[in-house]
């Protein structure tokens, strides 16, 4: 069961691949960046969405809380699906920073540090024991300054990238 | 030994051996086609033009406008940072009640 887990995690990864199927050298790197958006947001959009359901429908109480425990089994899979895609966004985004490293600017540098601060909080969050560690990470990873200066900082790469 | 380690040994020893020929490919043809060698040089003097253009091009860190962004970046960060450590440090204090 462990090893089917990990064939499509494995193959997950591999699925910002066909960017590379592209003629051009310079559209297929930049085909990364847009995959790296396009995952990102699918794995956050939903599951904030979940999240923010879930408060509301325990905050109001009464009926909705039956509706908080019918929602219950599927917060596991929806994570695993968050963690999952943001981190083959994070993969392609890094990539494609990586291969365009000689046109490197000051916008892309603090996209690169944004992302990587959301990414390790995410991982000591889901994959640290510690109560302190675990209570710091979810703070962090939840800011809601963070989220808005990543939005900001990718819409200012995209509109600058040509440049 | 086993014959896979002798085979990994046999085919290590020939990728070795048979980069320096494909090293000295350029060489070879620029020979067989007769380009002279001012000629090379001129190429490699307009080449090296080419990637100190490049090099003016390129946003150098540290300065300029844009590096605000960058430093803005860095300050949020370790604002953020510096606010949760906060956060939990004074949830974890006691509070002192006075009499």
């Amino acid at each position: 069961m462990k090893n089917k887990h990990f064939l499509l995690i494995f193959f997950l990864f591999l699925v910002p691949l066909p960017a590379f199927a592209d003629d051009d050298g310079e559209d297929a790197i930049e085909d990364l960046g847009w995959v790296a958006i396009g995952a990102g947001v699918i794995a956050t959009v939903p599951f904030i969405a979940f999240v923010k359901v879930r408060k509301f429908a325990v905050k109001t109480g009464g009926s909705t809380v039956q509706i908080v425990r019918q929602m219950a089994p599927a917060y596991k899979p929806i994570l695993n699906f968050h963690i999952i895609l943001n981190s083959i966004g994070y993969f392609s985004g890094m990539f494609h920073g990586l291969m365009l490293s000689s046109n490197l600017e000051p916008i892309s540098l603090s996209l690169a540090l944004v992302m990587t601060v959301l990414m390790i909080s995410g991982i000591l969050l889901r994959y640290t024991s510690s109560r302190n560690a675990k209570m710091f990470n979810r703070l962090l990873h939840g800011q809601f300054g963070l989220v808005i200066l990543l939005v900001g900082l990718i819409l200012l790469h995209v509109l600058t990238a040509d440049d | 030994m086993t014959k896979l380690s002798l085979f990994l040994i046999v085919l290590f020893a020939l990728s070795v051996t048979t980069v320096p020929v494909f090293a000295d490919d350029d060489d070879d043809d620029e020979r067989e086609f007769g380009v002279g060698e001012n000629e090379r040089e001129r190429e490699r003097e307009h080449d090296d033009e080419r990637e100190d253009d490049d090099d003016d091009e390129r946003i150098v860190l540290g300065t300029g406008v844009s590096d605000i962004v960058l430093y803005v970046t860095i300050s949020a960060i370790a604002g953020t940072m510096g606010y949760t450590g906060y956060k939990i440090i004074s949830a974890k204090r006691p509070k002192l009640v006075k009499k």
